[in-house]
Order: C-alpha cells, then sequence, then structure tokens
C-alpha cells in the first residue's frame, strides 16, 4: 500500500471520528445518552442498522464464508436480517417503545421475569463479544494481508481503531453512535461496489467466473453459484437455506445493539422505514460481498484460512488509491459495529445487572458515568475469541447462535405474539438452551448421537419447535390450575395493533415492586410517549403504509431467492 | 443565540466539514494516479462524482 492509500483510509475514518467527537460532546443525562432522547430520524435509524448489522468481519467472514457455501449466504443477508427487522419493528419493538423500557432485556423481566433477563444478558455478551472479536480477527488480516505490515502493527492499529471508538461512544452516546454510523454506511457500501466491480469485469463476469470454477470441479458451479446449491452431509439445501434466514432473523430480534437505534426513533413510523431501509441497503450491498466468495475460489482454489480470501482479492486486483478506498470502508463498518456494541451491552449492564441487582438507588449523573465506563471494557472482552477463529469466523458463529441465541428469539416472539404465562419464559430458554449446548458438545466431542440431533443447521429447527412447544404446553397446564394470564400481568407487554387503552406508564411502574424509588423506575416513568408519526395523522401518503413496502421488498427478494437464483 | 440558529449554525458546520473530507479524499484519488496508470478512469470518474457530493453540500451550507 502506498503513502495516498493510508492517507485515504485516515482521512476518511479519523475523520469521521473527530465529526463525532466534534459534535455530540458533554452528554450528561441518562435518557439523551442511551436513547438520543428518542430523536432519531429514519434514514439514521436506517443506515446505522445496517453498519451496525454488517461489519469488517462479515466483509471478510462472508467472503469466506461463501468462499465455501456459494451463493447461499445471499439468503441470509436478502430475506433472513429484512424478516428479522420486519418483525422487530412491525412487532416485537412497538410494545417495548410504547412501553419506555431502555432494554429489550428490561421487557424480557417484565413479561417473564428476572431469569430471563439475566441469561439475555449473557446471551447477548456472548454473541456479541464473539462478533468484536471476528471484527478483531478480519481486520488484522486485511491489515496485515492487503496493508502488508507485520503482526505486531496490524494488532497495534486494531487496538487503536477499538480505542478512537470507545472515544465517540463515551462523549456523544446513542446519537454520536448512529450519526456516525451513518456515514461511515457510506464508505462501507463505496468499498464493496469498488472491490467487486473490478474482481468481476477483470475475471470475466458471470460466465469466466462459470469457466474457471468448471475448470477447478466440474461440479464447483452447481454448489457455489445456486442459492440452493450448497447441502453438507445430513442436511438438505432447504435446511441449510432455512438456517442461514433462521440465524439473521433471531440476529435481529433479539440483539440489543440493534434494538437500541430502533428504541431511540423519534415515532414508531421512523423505527419501521429505518427497518426498510436497512434491509435495502443491506440486500445491495452484501450482493457484492457474497459473490466475491466464489470469484476468490476460481482464483485460489486452495485456501487454508477461508477468511484471507477478501484481502487476497483486494491485493491481487486493485491499484493505489482504490485499495486505500476499499480499506477505508472495511475499517469503517470496524468503527461502526465497535461503536454500536459498545453502545448496546452497555445499556444492558448498567441497565440490566448493575442498576437492577448491584446499585439500585444513585443519581442519574453516576448511571451514565458507569455506562460511559463500561464500553472499553465489553470491547475489550472481544480478544478472548481470538484463538477460536482460525477455521472460519462464520462457521464459528453460525454454530453458536443455532444453539444459544435462536431460544431466546423463541421465547421473545412467543412473548410478544401469544398471552403464554410469565412463569414460561425461563422453562421455554432453558429447554432450548439445553438441547443447543448437548448437540454442540456431541458434534464436537463425537458423542453417538444421531445426525439430525448435532448437525447446526438442525439446530436452527429444533430451537423454534423445542421451546415454542414446551412453553405452550406449560402454559397450558398453567391456565388448567391457575386460570389464564390477566391483564395486570401482560397488558402493554405483549403487541397490539392500536394502542392499549389503560395508562401504560403507570402500570409499568407498579409492576415489579422490587423496582420501587429506583434509578430504573424512575427513568421508566419520565420516558416520554412518542407518536406513531412524526407528520400530521391526517396527512394521507402511501409513506403512512411502511408495511405495505416491505411485503413488495419481501415479494421481489423471494422470487429472485427460490426461483432466479435457485 | 436562540435554539435556531444554533441549529442552523451546526448544520452549517456539519456540511462544510462532511464537504472537506469528501473533496481530501478526491484529491488523494487523483494524487494515487501519481503512482499508477492502472483503472485511471475509474478514479477520475470516482473523484468527480466526490468532488460533485462537496460542492452540493457547500452550497446547501450556503442556503442555511
Amino acid at each position: 500500500m502506498t503513502l495516498v492509500d493510508w492517507l485515504i483510509v485516515l482521512v476518511v475514518n479519523l475523520g469521521i471520528v473527530l465529526y463525532g467527537l466534534i459534535t455530540f460532546k458533554g452528554i450528561k443525562q441518562s435518557f439523551d445518552w442511551y436513547l438520543a432522547a428518542k430523536s432519531l430520524p429514519w434514514w439514521a435509524v436506517g443506515l446505522s442498522a445496517f453498519s451496525t448489522a454488517v461489519d469488517s468481519g462479515d466483509y471478510v467472514a462472508i467472503t469466506g464464508g461463501a468462499y465455501r457455501f456459494g451463493l447461499s449466504q445471499i439468503s441470509q443477508w436478502w430475506l433472513g436480517i429484512a424478516i428479522g427487522w420486519f418483525v422487530l419493528s412491525c412487532f416485537v419493538i412497538v410494545p417495548m417503545y410504547r412501553s419506555g423500557v431502555y432494554t429489550n432485556a428490561e421487557w424480557l423481566e417484565f413479561r417473564f421475569g428476572p431469569t430471563t433477563r439475566i441469561m439475555a444478558v449473557l446471551i447477548n455478551l456472548q454473541s456479541r463479544t464473539n462478533v468484536v472479536g471476528n471484527i478483531y480477527f478480519s481486520l488484522y488480516l486485511v491489515l496485515n494481508i492487503i496493508g502488508g505490515l507485520s503482526p505486531f502493527w496490524s494488532w497495534s492499529i486494531v487496538v487503536a481503531i477499538a480505542a478512537t471508538a470507545v472515544l465517540y461512544v463515551v462523549t456523544g452516546g446513542l446519537e454520536s453512535d448512529v450519526m456516525t454510523n451513518a456515514l461511515q454506511a457510506m464508505a462501507m457500501i463505496v468499498s464493496s461496489v469498488v472491490l467487486w466491480g473490478i474482481v468481476w469485469f477483470r475475471g470475466g463476469g458471470w460466465q469466466g467466473l462459470d469457466q474457471k470454477l468448471s475448470a477447478i470441479d466440474s461440479q464447483l458451479p452447481e454448489v457455489l453459484l445456486h442459492v440452493g446449491g450448497y447441502s453438507p452431509p445430513g442436511a438438505s439445501p432447504w435446511l441449510v437455506v432455512f438456517g442461514l434466514i433462521v440465524g439473521l432473523t433471531t440476529y435481529a430480534v433479539i440483539n440489543q445493539y440493534e434494538a437500541i437505534r430502533f428504541l431511540g426513533a423519534r415515532s414508531e413510523w421512523d423505527f419501521k422505514m429505518g427497518a426498510l431501509l436497512a434491509s435495502a441497503i443491506t440486500a445491495f450491498c452484501l450482493w457484492f460481498n457474497v459473490s466475491l466468495g466464489p470469484l476468490a475460489r476460481a482464483d485460489f482454489p486452495n485456501l487454508e484460512i477461508i477468511d484471507s480470501a477478501y484481502p487476497l482479492l483486494a491485493k491481487k486486483y486493485l491499484p493505489a488509491g482504490l485499495i486505500g478506498l476499499v480499506l477505508a470502508g472495511l475499517v469503517a463498518a470496524g468503527y461502526s459495529t465497535f461503536a454500536s456494541i459498545g453502545m448496546g451491552i452497555s445499556s444492558l449492564f448498567v441497565r440490566d445487572v448493575y442498576a437492577r441487582f448491584l446499585v439500585k438507588r444513585e443519581t442519574d449523573d453516576h448511571y451514565t458515568r458507569v455506562g460511559k465506563l463500561s464500553v472499553p471494557v465489553i470491547l475489550a472482552l472481544g480478544f478472548a475469541y481470538i484463538p477460536f477463529l482460525q477455521d472460519g469466523m462464520l462457521v464459528f458463529y453460525l454454530r453458536i447462535a443455532g444453539a444459544i441465541a435462536v431460544p431466546l428469539m423463541t421465547i421473545m416472539l412467543l412473548g410478544i405474539f401469544t398471552r403464554v404465562h410469565r412463569a414460561t419464559g425461563s422453562i421455554g430458554l432453558f429447554t432450548g438452551l439445553a438441547y443447543g449446548i448437548s448437540s454442540i458438545l456431541g458434534d464436537w466431542l463425537q458423542w453417538p448421537l444421531p445426525e439430525w440431533y448435532t448437525n447446526m443447521w438442525w439446530a436452527y429447527l429444533w430451537n423454534i419447535i423445542l421451546p415454542a412447544s414446551v412453553m405452550l404446553i406449560a402454559s397450558k397446564v398453567i391456565t388448567l390450575s391457575r386460570g389464564p394470564a390477566t391483564a395486570e400481568e401482560i397488558e402493554g407487554l405483549v403487541y397490539t395493533r392500536k394502542r392499549p387503552t389503560v395508562d401504560v406508564r403507570e402500570l409499568m411502574g407498579r409492576r415489579l415492586s422490587i423496582l420501587k424509588d429506583t434509578w430504573l423506575q424512575k427513568t421508566l416513568l419520565k420516558t416520554p410517549e412518542m407518536p406513531e408519526f412524526p407528520f400530521p395523522a391526517n396527512q394521507n401518503t402511501w409513506l403512512r403504509r411502511p408495511g405495505l413496502l416491505m411485503v413488495v421488498y419481501l415479494i421481489i427478494v423471494c422470487y429472485l431467492l427460490f426461483v432466479v437464483l435457485w | 443565540m436562540s435554539n435556531s440558529e444554533e441549529t442552523s449554525r451546526e448544520k452549517k458546520f456539519e456540511h462544510r466539514y462532511s464537504a472537506g473530507l469528501l473533496a481530501a479524499v478526491a484529491l488523494l484519488l487523483l494524487a494515487s494516479i501519481y503512482y499508477t496508470f492502472a483503472l485511471w478512469p475509474l478514479k477520475v470518474f470516482l473523484a468527480l462524482i466526490l468532488a460533485l457530493a462537496s460542492a452540493l453540500l457547500i452550497r446547501r451550507s450556503n442556503r442555511l
């Protein structure tokens, strides 16, 4: 890399960091720091949700994953994450937004009790620090291979990136995180398009790719260039695609670091339109990243570390100047996710652990300070995963997510859509976790268990069916002995299209007696009720119905995935 | 200073700052042609788009 390349990386990324530091500083109130005073417009929510979901680990790991799994990967980014964002914005987040909670784990305690709240924190912590580890490793690979830096300097720069991300989150909170994310999203999109365009045209397009793959193995184009092409032993292509879709649906539904930017929106319409924008941009951008996988396989058929596919392509095809532009986008992707994970997990730590169980009645300023202090600690935990990522970041993540994160999504969805009893949440969650962990151990330790039990793709199906069935049966049994769940227990916590007629804030304030006079209760009661639309309710425009636009999006994507590319 | 004056001043700063960043990247892209002529039309094209976006931001900030 030349001096100009490094300057481009510096100007883009330090420019955005300085923007965050200068523009959003001195935020002291917890409502402003954690929820941006519920002021975020739809375009900021959408761009931020996209750049939070797609990190530099994804650029590198997705290309590495598609090197092995082919275009089947695209199903999760076109459909899985979109379903997740649509379900989140149209249903899951609605009662959370209306009831005034700051975190999804907080809602879980109101709906299912303290055990589920703590488990949600632990699951979020595990999965997000795993992602931070992926980003560290991917940035290291990129700096080492593309930048030609020694391991020492590569790791030093990775640490410097994480440290500077901490700075602007600490000073500006969620607003700084979201607005810098919006700028970083632009750099990421340019980066994806530039690299893909050059590799694609130099490689002879689709026809050239097909010919090169056939020359390596005549079956390879069939496997890599079709959405339904990949099927490992014991799992059909449909099951693989189902697992990939559920994986990212789960991601969007359960993750507090995604949910918090939706909770910070200025109206319900804003977070729904934000979800739509995020889905469209993700679909556009990830097409380029995923299809780089087969292109890399054609160029480098025998890679030992599949995650080096992306940096190797960049190094081979990009001249001076453009390599800096692509690296700038990758670093921006790392920044955006570092900041968002720091912000999201710190809100979980402070509201769901520290203020809930440890220090309950301190000043508002105190809890904001603790939140700021926890950000660097959270990002440092990501380094613990580095030794496990050598076999491919995506494979490790998919294995763990299917076993641990999917049960949490299942209980959240049942909590939102059904009137199951409060006690059933923990039962469902522990059932799913018991199965998930035993399937991982069975797989890794070669226990004599059937394939359908230990295979990672089957885990995505069983971890929906098992917890949901157990919860519904348990709820039926409780109903038979005690009667159905009362309105006092679930009013304002389940999804309803119209706003509840009761005063939800007042109900939330007295629902958990253990929170009496605590900071958690005071901030919950003080959170303002936000409107459904940011414009006059009688303004009749097609934009008033984001749900319809979402359906159109889903129809187009399903046609492309299951007809054109299958 | 009133709230709206402060918001307008902040917006002006944000627009000019972003315009400066875009212009700097455009110049660096053009400078990279000095190292290699490979794909120079693409670099010029990207630099032009960035310069255009930068000019639009400056125009918007002048109207605030």
